[in-house]
């Protein structure tokens, strides 16, 4: 398992004031006291706002950064003390085109960063040949980098990730600016990677559909600090806003229909009505409707109910009401 | 470690190979050429082929000529090693492939060295195109053609490469190549000694030398070319590059271990 406890850092910035004029220092706290656990085969989901702490603690697990307080052990290793045999646990994956030697094809820049761990060169070459292969580069092994299309350098950075077949990956904005088709590969290799390869992932992402697709359990940063964490059924129950139910009827006659529902002291300002196809719908509080047997009364006043849908409440509604 | 030795260079080699590394040379190779062909016209009809007693004696009598050439050789060697090597972390941060390469649990001291091997090959082509370009203006060099020669330079190229570590460490915590290469490496081709003994500058700029290994490197091949060479030379010379190498080699990779975990906090903060 891969726990980071109540992690702080705190930048120290200077703020330039001037040639002659003393600089003015600050400290910016970009983290406070945030925990994090991964197991094997989970894919766990950072969710926030630009600059609310998500890339400073992927640094910090990642060990590419020291926090200011806190603790990291990834399976069992101290983190802090003894992050170089940690590190080989680990690797991180970024969104973006960098991170790869342009001037190099795929092969040789895996054989590269394959070199920056102690692997035998046996079990190094068929690793590259199994990752070129599904990921699908293997055809385009001529070509230098600078010349491949943004979807296949994604597809590289993520081999690159897993060049030291590290047991947790950390994802920094994976499919930042790919096309919807290819980012829906990318997806599809990441589950792959958690249910076949049983990789304990950290993802983050501005698309709360990825993460609501991919992850069992998210966590909501905003300004340093975990608003929320747990799956995301719980998370979406734990929201204040009412549940919805959208009813669509149709019926006989209007002015019966009113006059039955005027005579039940029923309002009926939320009705629409549609004009020729004799049809209406309406929305009402799911709680609401249940508890007066609103469509018992819809039902007596002559109308015939043809569909009853509770609205869904998406990640998006979560973070949206969390970060508000 | 040796794994990564073996990488870095063959990627540092495949990247070059990639990317016309003529030019990578070429300029360092004509500023030791021009060196060279200033000299000679300012020796052949400046001076008319005269140099004072006190040139005489600082240059432990060598002529004009193959006192400017290993200057100049040695100068080019050292300047190439230093420039590719100290360049190498803020090469990586501005590529962006720095990360990957914090993230690798090994030592980066095997970072370095790779970097430092693929280097030489390409400095010593330099350095000889120098040393060849200097025989036909009349240098003296064939005491380069001994085992003595190339002990002293093996040793000279391990105290350029731990002098880079230090640049290194420079280059990627100011975020400037600029002034580390433009300033430094301008500063050290006046205070070195390259073309005229450091005995003609002023003692606190002869201190300032001394702290350099160029200068001893240089002072090293000199005592070699001279033939007149004093034990008592040799071994200051040996001694204060054995030292100054260490010392920031030391600096240097210190700095670097104790900055590597901030490297990446700038572009955050």
């Amino acid at each position: 398992m891969l726990s980071a406890k109540n992690i702080t850092k705190t930048y120290n910035v200077k703020n330039k004031r001037g040639l002659f004029k003393n600089n003015e220092n600050s400290q910016v706290k970009a983290l406070k006291g945030v925990n994090l656990e991964v197991q094997s085969g989970e894919i766990v989901g950072l969710l926030g706002k630009n600059g609310a702490g998500k890339t400073t603690l992927i640094k910090i697990i990642s060990m590419l950064m020291e926090p200011t307080d806190g603790s990291l052990t990834i399976d069992g290793i101290d983190g802090l003390r003894s992050y170089e045999k940690a590190k080989s646990l680990i690797n991180v994956i970024t969104g973006g085109e960098r991170n790869l030697y342009w001037r190099l094809n795929a092969v040789e820049n895996l054989e590269y960063f394959g070199s920056l761990y102690s692997i035998p060169r046996d079990i190094l070459r068929k690793r590259i040949e199994y990752l070129m292969k599904i990921f699908e580069l293997d055809k385009y092994n001529d070509l230098p980098v600078e010349r491949y299309s943004k979807g296949m350098k994604q597809r590289l950075q993520i081999a690159r990730g897993l060049i030291n077949d590290p047991k947790y990956l950390l994802l920094d904005e994976p499919t930042l600016g790919l096309d919807v088709d290819i980012a829906a590969d990318i997806r599809n290799y990441l589950k792959f990677l958690a249910e076949s390869e049983k990789k304990g992932i950290v993802l983050t992402t501005h698309y709360l559909d990825e993460a609501e697709e991919l992850c069992k359990n998210v966590s909501i940063i905003s300004d340093g600090e975990i608003l929320e964490s747990g799956s995301i059924q719980s998370l979406k129950s734990k929201l204040s806003m009412t549940p919805k139910t959208n009813i669509k009827m149709t019926y006989e006659s209007k002015d019966e229909f009113l006059k039955y529902l005027s005579s039940m002291n029923i309002q009926s300002n939320n009705l629409n009505f549609s004009q020729d196809k004799k049809t209406l719908s309406c929305k009402y509080d799911t709680d609401m409707l249940y508890k007066t047997n609103l469509i018992h009364e819809f039902i007596k006043a002559g109308a015939r109910i043809v569909d009853i849908r509770s609205e869904d409440y998406s990640l998006e509604d979560v973070v949206l009401e969390l970060l508000a | 470690m040796l794994d990564m030795i073996i990488g870095t260079y063959k990627r540092k080699r495949k990247e070059l190979k990639n990317a016309t590394p003529l030019t990578y040379i070429l300029g360092r190779v004509i500023r030791g050429l021009f060196t060279i062909l200033v000299s000679h016209f300012m020796y052949e009809n400046v001076f008319n082929q005269t140099v004072s007693d006190s040139f005489i004696e600082n240059s432990g009598s060598l002529d004009y000529m193959t006192f400017v050439v290993i200057g100049s050789a040695v100068h080019v060697l050292g300047v190439s090693t230093m420039m590719s090597v100290g360049r190498g972390l803020i090469s990586e941060l501005r590529m962006g492939t720095l990360e990957p390469l914090l993230l690798s649990p090994k030592n980066k001291i095997a970072y370095f060295l790779g970097l430092m091997v693929e280097q030489v090959q390409r400095s010593t082509v330099e350095f000889i195109i120098v040393l060849l370009f200097g025989v036909l203006f009349g240098a003296k060099l064939s005491f380069l053609l001994s085992i003595k020669s190339i002990l002293a330079l093996s040793l000279i190229i391990i105290s350029f490469f731990s002098m880079s570590v230090l640049v290194a460490a420079m280059m990627i915590y100011t975020r400037d190549t600029y002034v580390t290469q433009n300033t430094l490496f301008i500063f050290m081709y006046f205070i070195c000694g390259i073309s005229f003994p450091i005995s003609y500058l002023p003692l606190s700029l002869q201190a300032i030398s001394s702290v350099f290994p160029m200068t001893h490197s240089i002072n090293l091949v000199r005592y070699l070319a001279s033939g007149t060479l004093l034990y008592s030379n040799w071994v200051t010379s040996i001694s204060f590059i054995v030292i100054l190498s260490t010392l920031y080699f030391m600096l240097g990779y210190g700095w670097y271990r104790r900055y590597e975990k901030k490297i990446l906090e700038n572009n955050l903060s």
